[in-house]
């Protein structure tokens, strides 16, 4: 039996007495499938159809804390095959042997076309064409309820139509499995209408909850392998240091312990964790670096912004809505308004430092175990390090501490000085970074600084808008262990065959389309230091839950709120006037009720201000609005955000309570963005090194939180970046300090002595 | 001095259990619990007691294992997150394998963590809040959390979530205690 299902094509291999399946893999345009691609032995389909019933899928894509693969996945899935959510009882994730896809833990919604809900359609169609042969009805006569195939009176269970076969369904992909981007399922296999969705929209729990909170969740950090060591790194004293000596080993003290030097880099391995932290103090302090003064340092960042970067060697980008001619406009125009928007480097601050586990073994294969967002990137980057094959590295995921963008390139950190340590002593190594070591070693969330020039029409309407966002590069996916150890890596964003460059893109779309003229450009340069770098090290930056669009719609946000006010006008009526579509009408109206907005705010008094303040987003096919109620002491210059309301717009609300934990969430994050975070560094290198130099928001400042789903099933997709309620809250805040005092600040975080300055 | 010297045998309760670990007794617990007994509930979160995620029950209250040394623990009684359930049944006097600590089901009905890591020690300090105020106000949770020797941090930002569990899980124990 040979048979095309849209593209895809279903085969059986044989009978087999029990354990019989549909198993879905994948072949590659143009090229033949071996044949135990679907070996279950050797597993690496998408989706299997059990003839208990039971159905497993597969995705190469990671949890990071969004619960997406075991929730809205699932839902996608379950959906697509009318089969019952629970039918679904194994998810297998991340683990570069176990799973089909690749690609990097991000946009997993796919724009409402994910890998698996083509899949799971193909699936379905196999299923059909089954069904229609074994009950001798014809395809279209057929209908599908909770795995269940009806039609001419007649009705027959997934199990069973896969009962004592072993069937196989090749699903057409294109794409590079080992790339950032991984494998995309390829063709137009019917989809089921989204009328008759009954499993997506509601609220199923995340299976994977129960097991972290009863401690039964296997973590990265509980990777234990026969042998293991474990191991510190001692980092270089600056981003630019190269090794002088590594320090001697006090055998006396740690008779059990050993220095690994490669390069730059200096390992301490010991048969106990605790062994080689002390051992790797002592080493540590021993240890000679020479001494590099390469970047501007915190207090001069801006000022290198303006006057030292060379933002002319990187392609300009320019918006596709731009319109008009701005300059024009508002040359012509009776207010003007010009300003400068400053944001720090962030950093992504997992609660846990990074660690991994490398195993070097003895027949050249390398088995990494760690939590990254992107296995088969990490993969790639492992193999390249080590000048092997690829095919001789696997990656295992575990839960870990979320990271929120740093590994969706491959690398969190640990993982390559982990396998080179292990290569040296020739056993698995654990390397655990400590807390400095992941402030200051990890990649930050880029700085950037923006200009803007705009104008208002005699009525107080926008005329003209200009904006300049300047950025350094932000996708560094450099193994850092490599860096230091001289061995190979991926291009930096400066150097020949680097995927992304330096090149800053318009990544904050345009939203108020009233307005006739509008020019918008984005500008790149390399990162920070780097060149200078000895090492080639410097600041290295990496995408952020928002990336690049957070940098550019902080700015954007703020000088809207600005053009309102000078124009008298209220900022929430201002968007609404100035905005055309729908659905962010529908997200502002929704925040403007729901957030309790006063159009005439009271100032407060006895040295305390009340203001609040709006912005909005479009992101991945979702509409946000968010509105930030904030109380302002004068006398100290303490914000403390009392309230913060969202409302989002994804089209179809896939898992209403899930969604709305994860806004929850973000907005936290971007109060605590708001408020706190600034990455401090100085001349050599990075300063901050805990939790008290790197403050994050704790539960006494948390906001009441409020979040307004809007399902909007009539858009007939699903958008995603629940990230996204983690950039409204700052433009909102800000809007809300002008609001509630009339000064602006357009630099953040809103330290207490800043807003004190600017209240003074 | 020789580090192998420093090896003691040190004798304790972890979860109700009579544990002995030969160890130097300046490892901190943190470690032990991890490595020598493969428990993975408390985390490795800073090392420094700024962040909560590596938090146990010692003798009832909550303490960070990461700062807290082996020999300090001697004779004393720990409780880890795998703990929490045989606790809650020894105190109620219900079988442990019908028991589930009303924290952790707080937690799951609320669908609390999001990557989790932090919750540990959320749970750790929940249980020990509602052992001494069974109906706290929210003030009293934010205290709890944020007083103490630093902070409880939580990067995902679940704050919102985890009051709302500890509230659930009050509820859940004082209508117990009622009973």
């Amino acid at each position: 039996m040979n048979t095309s299902v849209f593209g895809a094509a279903l085969s059986r291999r044989g009978f087999v007495q029990a354990g019989g399946a549909l198993l879905a893999g994948f072949a590659l345009a143009g090229k033949r499938v071996s044949a135990d691609v679907l070996n279950p032995a050797k597993p690496e389909s998408w989706i299997e159809i059990h003839e208990d019933n039971t159905i497993l899928m597969r995705t190469g894509k990671s949890d990071f804390g969004q619960g997406t693969i075991f929730t809205a996945y699932r839902q996608i899935v379950a959906e697509e095959l009318s089969a019952p959510f629970a039918a679904i009882t194994t998810v297998v994730s991340g683990d570069t042997d176990r799973t089909p896809d690749g690609g990097g833990t991000f946009d997993l919604l796919g724009g409402g076309m994910p890998n698996v809900r083509k899949a799971a359609a193909y699936v379905y169609q196999a299923l059909l064409d089954l069904a229609s042969k074994q009950l001798g009805v014809a395809k279209d006569q057929l209908s599908v309820k909770e795995g269940v195939v009806s039609g001419g009176g007649k009705s027959v269970s997934y199990g069973d139509l896969v009962k004592g076969q072993k069937l196989n369904l090749t699903i057409p992909v294109k794409g590079d499995l080992n790339s950032m981007f991984g494998l995309t399922v390829d063709g137009n296999p019917p989809l089921k209408p989204v009328s008759e969705y009954s499993v997506i929209g509601k609220s199923f729990p995340n299976s994977v909850i129960v097991s972290k909170v009863t401690a039964k969740e296997k973590w990265v950090t509980d990777v234990r392998l026969p042998g293991m060591l474990h191991a510190r790194v001692i980092h270089p004293k600056s981003l630019g240091s190269k090794l002088v000596s590594a320090g001697a080993l006090d055998k006396t003290r740690f008779p059990n312990s050993q220095v690994v030097v490669k390069g730059n880099l200096v390992g301490v391995v010991a048969p106990t964790e605790w062994e080689a932290i002390k051992a790797a103090q002592q080493v540590a302090a021993g240890t000679k670096w020479t001494e590099w003064k390469g970047l501007p340092g915190d207090q001069r960042l801006f000022h290198y912004f303006k006057e030292d970067a060379d933002w002319k060697n990187a392609p300009v980008a320019a918006a596709k809505t731009n319109k008009g001619d701005a300059a024009a406009a508002i040359a012509s125009s009776p207010k003007k308004m010009t300003a400068t928007y400053e944001l720090p480097f962030l950093k992504h601050a997992p609660i846990g430092p990074t660690m991994a586990v490398g195993d070097v073994r003895p027949d050249g294969s390398v088995y990494v175990y760690t939590h990254t967002q992107n296995p088969q990137a990490l993969r790639t980057g492992i193999a390249f390090m080590l000048s092997t094959s690829v095919d001789k590295v696997v990656v295992r995921t575990f839960a870990g501490a979320g990271h929120y963008g740093r590994s969706n390139g491959g690398n969190a950190g640990a993982e390559d000085e982990a396998v080179i340590l292990s290569q040296a002593v020739g056993k698995p190594v654990r390397v655990q970074w400590m807390r400095p070591d992941d402030l200051q070693w990890s990649t930050q969330s880029s700085a950037a600084l923006s200009d803007v020039r705009l104008s208002l029409d005699a009525q107080g309407s926008l005329s003209g808008y200009e904006i300049s966002h300047y950025m350094p590069a932000m996708q560094d996916d450099r193994l850092v262990g490599a860096l230091l150890a001289g061995l190979p890596t991926i291009p930096a964003p400066n150097e020949k065959g680097s995927i992304f460059g330096i090149a800053n893109g318009m990544n904050d779309p345009w939203v108020y389309d009233a307005t006739p003229a509008v020019l918008e450009r984005a500008y790149g340069t390399g990162q920070v230091g780097q060149t200078s770098s000895p090492i080639n090290v410097g600041l290295r930056d990496h995408s952020m839950r928002t990336p690049g669009q957070y940098q550019q719609n902080f700015p954007r946000e703020l000088a809207i709120t600005e053009a309102a006010v000078l124009g008298g006008k209220d900022p929430l009526a201002f968007r609404i006037q100035h905005a055309r579509e729908k659905r962010l009408l529908g997200v502002l109206e929704a925040v403007r009720d729901n957030s309790g907005w006063n159009m005439r705010p009271a100032r407060g008094s006895d040295g305390v201000s009340r203001g609040q303040g709006v912005a909005v987003m479009f992101r991945a096919g979702t509409y946000w609005a968010c509105v930030a109620h904030i109380a302002v002491e004068h006398k100290t210059g303490v914000i403390k955000v009392e309230k913060i309301t969202v409302a989002v717009d994804p089209g179809i609300v896939i898992n209403p309570a899930q969604l709305k934990r994860q806004v929850e969430g973000g907005a936290v994050m971007g109060v605590s963005m708001a408020l706190l975070e600034e990455l401090s560094f100085d001349e050599s290198g990075i300063t901050a090194s805990d939790w008290r130099s790197y403050p994050i928001l704790t539960m006494a400042d948390v906001p009441e939180i409020k979040v307004v789903l809007v399902n909007n099933s009539g858009v007939g997709s699903y958008g995603q970046g629940s990230e996204a309620a983690n950039a409204l809250a700052a433009p909102a805040i800000a809007g809300a300090l002008l609001d509630a005092t009339g000064k602006v600040a357009r630099r953040l975080p809103l330290k207490p002595e800043y807003v004190k300055t600017l209240l003074a | 001095m020789n580090a192998a010297r420093e090896i003691r045998m040190t004798s304790f309760v972890v979860n109700g259990m009579k544990r002995e670990v030969q160890a130097p007794t300046d490892t901190p617990l943190l470690y032990v619990l991890r490595n020598d007994l493969e428990l993975s509930g408390p985390q490795f979160g800073c090392g420094m007691a700024q962040c909560g995620a590596c938090s146990v029950l010692l003798n009832g209250k909550e303490v960070r294992s990461c700062i807290t040394t082996l020999g300090s623990v001697t004779g004393k009684e720990v409780t880890t997150l795998e703990g929490l359930s045989a606790r809650w049944a020894k105190q109620k006097g219900l079988s442990e394998a019908e028991a589930i600590h009303p924290v952790q089901a707080a937690w799951i009905e609320e669908q609390t963590p999001l990557c989790g890591f932090c919750q540990n020690g959320m749970m750790i300090k929940a249980t020990e809040l509602l052992e001494k105020n069974a109906s706290p106000t929210v003030s009293e949770i934010k205290e709890a959390f944020t007083g103490g020797i630093s902070p409880h941090l939580c990067r995902c930002g679940s704050y919102t979530a985890i009051i709302q569990a500890v509230q659930r899980a009050s509820a859940t124990m004082s209508k117990r205690s009622e009973a």
